[in-house]
Parts: C-alpha cells; sequence; structure tokens
C-alpha cells in the first residue's frame, strides 16, 4: 500500500471516523507492528496485546496525525515505541507528544504540502536500501533490537565513538536524500 | 535565547529509537523545549523508526484481535487536539520542573562539593550508570579538566561557561563524547548553573563524581 493510500485513509478515519478505513489500516498495520513488538522483545501474547493497544490509538488519535509535520508510517512507528514504553517499562508515554505541544499545528497547510510528507517517506524507503550496511545495522540494533550506543559498541566490538559516527553517516545520508528535490 | 550548541545527530537517532538512558534522555527533552533547530532534526529520527517498521517483516495476527479492536472502537473516548504550549517563561524546562517538583533553582537544596561548586543529584531509571544532577559553580570557577567514559550532555540553565570547545550559555548543550577532554570554566559575571547526566559504564567515573574526588579526596 502506498504512503499516499495510507495518508488518505488515516484522513478518513479523522475526518468521518470511518470504520472501513480503519478496517484497512488494520489489516497492513497489525502484522508489521506486530513484527516489531517481537523485535523489541515482546511474547507473542504480548505483541498480540499492545498491538490491540497501537491500533486502538491510531484510533482515538487520528487527529493528532497532523500534528508532528511527519510522514503517517513515524506517526505509527512513535505510537508504537511510546506504547512499548507506557507497558515495559511503566513509565509514562511521552515522546510522541512533546512535538505537537511545542510547534502548533500550521492550518495553512494545503494538500500538496500533505503529499510532500508521504513523498518524503517514499524516498526514504527507497534511500534505507542502498545505505551501507554497517550503518544500517546499527539503525537496526538501535531501533529494533532497543539497544543503546554502549550497547551496540560493545556488540559489535567497535568504540563508541564509531557507533556514533555511522548513526551520523545514516542520519546524513537519509535526510539528504528524504529532502531530495524530485 | 540565541542557541548556538545543538544535540549531536547521533544523540538524536537515540532518542528517536527510544533507548537513551534516563538522564540523557531528560536533557534532551529539555534542549528540545528550548530548540526549536533540534525539535526539526528530531523529527528524521521518527522518520528513520517509520521507515523501518514499515519494512518489518510481519508476523500474523490472531483473528480474535481485529473483532477485539473494531468492537473497542466503538466505545473509545476520542483524543481531542492538544494546544501547542508557549514557550517556557521560567528558568527550568519543564521536563526538569517535572521530576523536581519545583520551577526555581535556588530554592533547591544544593550540596557543596568542592570549592566554587555545588551539586544537587537527579533520580533515573534504576540501572542507569553514570551522574545525573545539576552543578552551580561560581563565577570564574574552573572545573577540573576531565574525559568521559560515554556519552555526557551539558545543558546551561543560567549563567555562561567557556571551555577548549567554544562559549556555552543558556540553552546550549555540550553533547561530548569519550574522545574529548575538556576544562570548563564559569564566566566571571554570574554563577552558571547546568544540568549534566553521563552514561559512563562503571569502569570510568562521572566526572562531577571525579570532581568531588578531586577537591575533598575520597
Ligand atoms: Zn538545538
Amino acid at each position: 500500500m502506498s504512503q499516499d493510500h495510507l495518508a488518505a485513509l488515516i484522513r478518513l478515519v479523522a475526518q468521518n471516523r470511518d470504520r472501513e478505513a480503519f478496517a484497512s489500516l488494520f489489516d497492513h498495520l497489525a502484522p508489521k507492528v506486530k513484527a516489531f513488538l517481537i523485535h523489541r522483545g515482546l511474547n507473542a501474547a504480548g505483541a498480540e496485546d499492545v498491538m490491540q493497544d497501537v491500533m486502538l490509538s491510531i484510533w482515538t488519535k487520528a487527529s493528532l496525525y497532523d500534528a508532528p509535520r511527519g510522514s503517517f508510517q513515524a506517526w505509527v512507528f512513535t505510537i508504537a515505541r511510546n506504547a512499548l514504553i507506557d507497558r515495559v517499562r511503566r513509565q509514562k508515554p511521552d515522546i510522541s507528544i512533546d512535538m505537537i505541544e511545542w510547534d502548533p499545528v500550521d492550518e495553512t497547510e494545503g494538500s500538496e504540502e500533505r503529499m510532500l510528507r508521504e513523498e518524503r517517506a517514499t524516498k526514504l524507503n527507497n534511500a534505507m536500501k542502498d545505505i551501507p550496511p554497517d550503518q544500517f545495522a546499527i539503525l537496526q540494533l538501535a531501533f529494533h533490537e532497543e539497544l543503546t550506543q554502549t550497547e551496540i559498541a560493545s556488540k559489535l566490538n567497535v568504540p563508541l565513538g564509531t557507533v556514533k559516527s555511522r548513526m551520523r553517516l545514516a542520519y546524513a545520508h537519509l535526510r539528504g536524500r528524504m529532502e531530495l528535490a524530485s | 535565547m540565541t542557541i548556538t550548541h545543538h544535540l549531536d545527530h547521533a544523540t538524536l537517532v537515540s532518542y528517536g529509537a527510544g533507548t537513551l538512558p534516563s538522564g540523557l534522555n531528560t536533557i534532551v527533552k529539555a534542549h528540545l523545549e528550548f530548540c526549536s533547530a533540534c525539535r526539526k532534526d528530531a523529527l528524521v529520527a521518527n522518520e528513520i523508526g517509520g521507515s523501518l517498521l514499515n519494512d518489518s517483516q510481519e508476523v500474523e495476527v490472531s483473528a480474535s484481535s481485529k473483532s477485539a479492536v473494531m468492537d473497542k472502537i466503538q466505545t473509545a473516548t476520542l483524543h481531542r487536539f492538544p494546544l501547542p504550549r508557549s514557550a517556557s517563561e521560567s528558568e527550568m524546562p519543564r521536563v526538569l520542573q517535572a521530576l523536581i517538583g519545583t520551577a526555581d533553582l535556588d530554592q533547591l537544596k544544593w550540596r557543596k562539593s568542592g570549592p566554587g561548586v555545588s551539586m544537587f543529584k537527579l533520580p533515573q531509571k534504576s540501572g542507569d550508570a553514570g551522574f545525573f544532577g545539576l552543578l552551580r559553580i561560581a563565577p570564574g570557577q574552573k572545573v577540573p579538566d576531565h574525559g568521559h567514559g560515554g556519552t555526557e550532555l551539558t545543558l546551561i540553565l543560567r549563567g555562561a561557561y567557556h571551555d577548549e570547545i567554544g562559549h556555552f550559555a543558556r540553552g546550549d548543550v555540550a553533547d561530548l563524547d569519550e574522545s574529548i577532554s575538556h576544562t570548563p570554566t564559569a564566566a566571571d559575571e554570574g554563577e552558571c548553573i547546568c544540568v549534566v547526566a553521563n552514561d559512563a559504564p562503571t569502569r570510568f567515573r562521572s566526572w562531577p563524581a571525579r570532581l568531588v574526588q578531586r577537591f575533598i579526596g575520597i
């Protein structure tokens, strides 16, 4: 399913509380969200459970999707990450909220700018396929295996500075490709 | 507030992944309250997470899960759009206020830890090693030369200091790793208060700890 299609579905949910659109989102997202939660250390039953919380949040928070100035897939990621932090560590979920708390939503954003956000996500997905393997590995260890920089350094047996510089390079490469004019 | 020293993009990547130790995580959030440039940069990390999630191999979901969620959405309370917050008027970032319970730096029970230096420790998650707390450095006071074991973040809340790297004033963050050793000196015009966190492995000593060691010879 394309990023544009996903974004159109979440707008139907936000504006019309469209259950059919939500059911399509569920079919597309639930297996990915569950996989992500298992990567981050939940067992199958726990992942099933938290996945339900995540999907429910997507329904109840649908109108917030426009706020963080990002793509739909990034928004889903922040909801999943925060649900996990909430459940596993018993901490207050807080990360996805901080952006919208500080930066007012631009009411004048037109459909063109919105599409641009999803276009950037598509470019990012393509760029992700050709970053150097050593950089990709570090992103996976951070985002999927939930390791700190120090833990990544000792797992790969490289200095902390190497982990940081690979993260910086990956960040710069991906951001550059995302913001490249089409 | 003009901010000249920002967060390292590697720090923002780990922040986005949700893997920073609690003290470092709090300082990142505090700097983000002050800095719209880093808020924008932080969004890129969420995009990276979104892309990796999108690329996840799919795991089969039980059929009952879907009907359970479709049931729950009938009665679920919808979230209202929060009003954007105005920038903090207080010297202390909101995330620290919430942790400490006051917005007034002068009300804290500062503990003297050496000539011209006081300290106020902050709570961190159990299991997180390293130092997390506030330092109050008298005008012109030099902090002994120190290196770092892991990552160290210092956010200036009041006054300014300078070191080999540059001049750091309110809102600036020093994001340093183990390769850097420095000797911060508080500006002569007034005291400098900063919040410091590091994730030094135990074989290293955090610099505030070594500071105490140096001054009072533990
Ligand atoms: Zn900044």
